[in-house]
Protein backbone atom coordinates (compact mmCIF):
# COMPACT_ATOMS: atom_id res chain seq x y z
CA UNK A 1 0.00 0.00 0.00
CA UNK A 2 1.01 3.45 -1.18
CA UNK A 3 0.26 6.56 0.56
CA UNK A 4 1.12 10.20 -0.08
CA UNK A 5 0.95 11.35 3.82
CA UNK A 6 4.40 12.52 3.68
CA UNK A 7 3.14 14.82 0.17
CA UNK A 8 0.15 16.01 2.29
CA UNK A 9 2.07 16.98 5.71
CA UNK A 10 4.98 18.96 3.36
CA UNK A 11 2.19 20.72 1.71
CA UNK A 12 0.00 21.96 5.12
CA UNK A 13 4.23 22.74 6.58
CA UNK A 14 4.49 20.08 9.62
CA UNK A 15 6.90 18.32 11.17
CA UNK A 16 6.50 14.70 11.65
CA UNK A 17 6.36 15.64 15.19
CA UNK A 18 3.52 18.24 14.69
CA UNK A 19 1.56 15.97 12.50
CA UNK A 20 1.93 12.87 15.46
CA UNK A 21 1.07 15.37 18.16
CA UNK A 22 -2.02 16.39 15.81
CA UNK A 23 -2.99 12.59 15.35
CA UNK A 24 -2.41 11.35 19.24
CA UNK A 25 0.46 9.09 18.01
CA UNK A 26 3.90 8.86 18.48
CA UNK A 27 6.62 10.28 15.96
CA UNK A 28 7.80 6.65 15.34
CA UNK A 29 4.25 5.96 13.87
CA UNK A 30 4.03 9.06 11.43
CA UNK A 31 7.88 7.86 10.46
CA UNK A 32 6.79 4.09 9.76
CA UNK A 33 3.02 4.81 8.41
CA UNK A 34 4.70 7.16 6.00
CA UNK A 35 7.23 4.97 4.82
CA UNK A 36 5.36 2.50 4.15
CA UNK A 37 5.92 -0.08 7.32
CA UNK A 38 3.02 0.36 9.17
CA UNK A 39 -0.88 -0.01 8.01
CA UNK A 40 -2.63 3.05 10.19
CA UNK A 41 -5.96 1.23 11.30
CA UNK A 42 -9.13 2.43 9.55
CA UNK A 43 -10.17 5.02 11.88
CA UNK A 44 -6.51 6.30 12.27
CA UNK A 45 -6.56 6.44 8.46
CA UNK A 46 -9.88 8.74 8.19
CA UNK A 47 -8.55 11.02 11.08
CA UNK A 48 -5.43 11.55 9.33
CA UNK A 49 -7.29 12.34 5.67
CA UNK A 50 -9.97 14.71 7.60
CA UNK A 51 -6.40 16.24 8.98
CA UNK A 52 -5.57 17.31 5.55
CA UNK A 53 -9.04 17.48 4.00
CA UNK A 54 -8.61 14.71 1.35
CA UNK A 55 -10.73 11.41 0.71
CA UNK A 56 -8.56 7.92 1.90
CA UNK A 57 -8.71 7.33 -2.09
CA UNK A 58 -6.12 10.70 -2.42
CA UNK A 59 -4.07 9.62 0.62
CA UNK A 60 -3.79 5.66 -0.06
CA UNK A 61 -3.08 3.52 -3.23
CA UNK A 62 -2.83 -0.10 -3.05
CA UNK A 63 -0.42 -1.73 -4.91
CA UNK A 64 -1.40 -4.04 -8.32
CA UNK A 65 -1.08 -7.04 -5.88
CA UNK A 66 -3.39 -5.80 -3.34
CA UNK A 67 -6.28 -4.54 -6.01
CA UNK A 68 -6.39 -7.45 -7.34
CA UNK A 69 -5.63 -6.49 -10.43
CA UNK B 1 -2.18 7.40 44.64
CA UNK B 2 0.03 5.59 41.67
CA UNK B 3 -1.52 8.72 39.40
CA UNK B 4 0.14 11.20 40.57
CA UNK B 5 3.74 9.03 40.23
CA UNK B 6 5.41 10.06 37.08
CA UNK B 7 4.63 7.10 34.38
CA UNK B 8 8.08 5.84 34.24
CA UNK B 9 9.06 6.57 38.09
CA UNK B 10 5.62 4.42 38.22
CA UNK B 11 7.23 1.37 36.08
CA UNK B 12 10.67 1.79 38.47
CA UNK B 13 8.83 1.90 41.37
CA UNK B 14 6.43 -1.32 40.59
CA UNK B 15 9.78 -3.20 39.52
CA UNK B 16 11.39 -2.30 42.33
CA UNK B 17 8.82 -3.53 44.87
CA UNK B 18 8.50 -7.06 42.50
CA UNK B 19 12.32 -7.28 42.84
CA UNK B 20 12.49 -6.53 46.72
CA UNK B 21 9.81 -9.11 47.08
CA UNK B 22 11.57 -11.58 45.33
CA UNK B 23 14.63 -10.66 47.10
CA UNK B 24 13.31 -10.97 50.38
CA UNK B 25 12.39 -14.40 50.02
CA UNK B 26 15.33 -15.20 48.73
CA UNK B 27 17.22 -13.45 51.01
CA UNK B 28 14.67 -15.65 53.59
CA UNK B 29 15.06 -18.94 52.14
CA UNK B 30 18.69 -19.15 51.06
CA UNK B 31 20.56 -16.46 53.28
CA UNK B 32 20.76 -13.19 53.08
CA UNK B 33 24.46 -13.24 52.26
CA UNK B 34 23.24 -14.71 48.76
CA UNK B 35 21.69 -11.63 48.08
CA UNK B 36 25.24 -9.75 47.28
CA UNK B 37 25.57 -11.38 43.60
CA UNK B 38 22.19 -10.94 42.77
CA UNK B 39 20.47 -7.58 44.23
CA UNK B 40 23.03 -5.25 41.78
CA UNK B 41 20.94 -6.72 38.79
CA UNK B 42 17.73 -4.77 39.83
CA UNK B 43 19.10 -1.89 40.73
CA UNK B 44 20.73 -1.82 37.49
CA UNK B 45 17.46 -2.71 36.34
CA UNK B 46 15.07 -0.29 37.85
CA UNK B 47 17.94 2.76 36.81
CA UNK B 48 17.81 1.60 33.37
CA UNK B 49 13.96 1.60 33.39
CA UNK B 50 13.85 5.25 34.46
CA UNK B 51 16.34 6.09 32.09
CA UNK B 52 14.40 4.92 29.29
CA UNK B 53 11.46 5.93 30.09
CA UNK B 54 12.79 9.33 29.38
CA UNK B 55 13.42 8.40 25.58
CA UNK B 56 11.44 9.58 22.94
CA UNK B 57 11.12 5.58 21.43
CA UNK B 58 8.93 2.88 20.90
CA UNK B 59 10.26 1.58 24.49
CA UNK B 60 10.39 4.58 26.28
CA UNK B 61 6.69 4.60 25.77
CA UNK B 62 5.63 0.66 26.79
CA UNK B 63 7.68 1.67 29.80
CA UNK B 64 5.25 4.89 30.32
CA UNK B 65 2.51 2.91 29.13
CA UNK B 66 1.34 5.61 26.42
CA UNK B 67 0.99 3.28 23.51
CA UNK B 68 0.01 4.28 20.47
CA UNK B 69 -2.24 1.80 18.36
CA UNK B 70 1.32 0.58 16.57
CA UNK B 71 3.16 -0.06 19.70
CA UNK B 72 0.11 -1.61 20.92
CA UNK B 73 0.31 -4.14 18.46
CA UNK B 74 3.93 -4.27 18.21
CA UNK B 75 3.89 -5.14 21.98
CA UNK B 76 1.31 -7.66 21.36
CA UNK B 77 3.54 -9.44 18.84
CA UNK B 78 6.21 -9.46 21.16
CA UNK B 79 4.07 -10.76 23.83
CA UNK B 80 3.02 -13.34 21.55
CA UNK B 81 6.84 -14.53 20.75
CA UNK B 82 7.62 -14.41 24.51
CA UNK B 83 4.51 -16.90 24.47
CA UNK B 84 5.62 -18.95 22.00
CA UNK B 85 9.03 -19.57 23.26
CA UNK B 86 7.80 -20.12 27.26
CA UNK B 87 5.16 -22.86 25.71
CA UNK B 88 7.90 -24.88 23.67
CA UNK B 89 10.19 -24.06 26.77
CA UNK B 90 7.91 -25.63 29.71
CA UNK B 91 6.89 -28.85 27.05
CA UNK B 92 10.60 -29.45 27.05
CA UNK B 93 11.06 -29.06 30.43
CA UNK B 94 8.05 -31.55 31.18
CA UNK B 95 9.67 -33.85 28.46
CA UNK B 96 13.09 -34.03 30.42
CA UNK B 97 11.29 -34.46 33.35
CA UNK B 98 9.50 -36.80 32.50
CA UNK B 99 12.71 -38.82 30.94
CA UNK B 100 14.85 -38.25 34.29
CA UNK B 101 12.19 -39.11 36.36
CA UNK B 102 12.25 -35.94 37.82
CA UNK B 103 8.80 -33.88 39.62
CA UNK B 104 6.40 -33.52 36.72
CA UNK B 105 3.92 -31.42 38.71
CA UNK B 106 5.03 -27.79 38.39
CA UNK B 107 5.30 -28.34 34.85
CA UNK B 108 1.94 -30.05 34.85
CA UNK B 109 0.55 -27.03 36.44
CA UNK B 110 2.20 -24.48 33.65
CA UNK B 111 0.94 -27.00 30.68
CA UNK B 112 -2.46 -26.75 31.97
CA UNK B 113 -2.48 -22.56 32.41
CA UNK B 114 -1.40 -22.68 29.25
CA UNK B 115 -4.25 -24.39 27.94
CA UNK B 116 -6.79 -22.67 30.06
CA UNK B 117 -4.89 -19.42 28.76
CA UNK B 118 -5.65 -20.80 24.85
CA UNK B 119 -9.16 -21.07 25.89
CA UNK B 120 -10.08 -18.44 27.73
CA UNK B 121 -8.13 -16.45 24.73
CA UNK B 122 -10.98 -17.99 22.55
CA UNK B 123 -13.73 -17.38 24.71
CA UNK B 124 -13.05 -13.41 24.86
CA UNK B 125 -11.13 -13.09 21.68
CA UNK B 126 -12.78 -15.13 19.14
CA UNK B 127 -15.28 -15.08 16.79
CA UNK B 128 -18.27 -14.87 19.34
CA UNK B 129 -15.99 -13.14 22.11
CA UNK B 130 -17.26 -10.34 23.80
CA UNK B 131 -14.30 -7.97 22.90
CA UNK B 132 -14.87 -8.86 19.30
CA UNK B 133 -17.10 -5.91 18.53
CA UNK B 134 -15.57 -3.59 20.23
CA UNK B 135 -12.07 -3.51 18.97
CA UNK B 136 -12.00 -0.65 17.31
CA UNK B 137 -13.07 1.69 20.40
CA UNK B 138 -9.08 1.71 21.40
Amino acid sequence: MRNRIREQRRRVGLTQADLAAALGVSRQTVISIESGRYLPSLPLAFRIARLFEVSLEQLFEPNEKEAGK
Amino acid sequence: MTRSIPPRLRAAVLFAAGALIILAIGGATRGWASLAYVAPVPIVAVVALYLWGARDSDTGALIRHRLDERQEYQRLKVQALVGRVLSIAVALAYTIAAATKATLWPWAILLGLMAIAFVTGQLLYGEHGRWQANNDAT
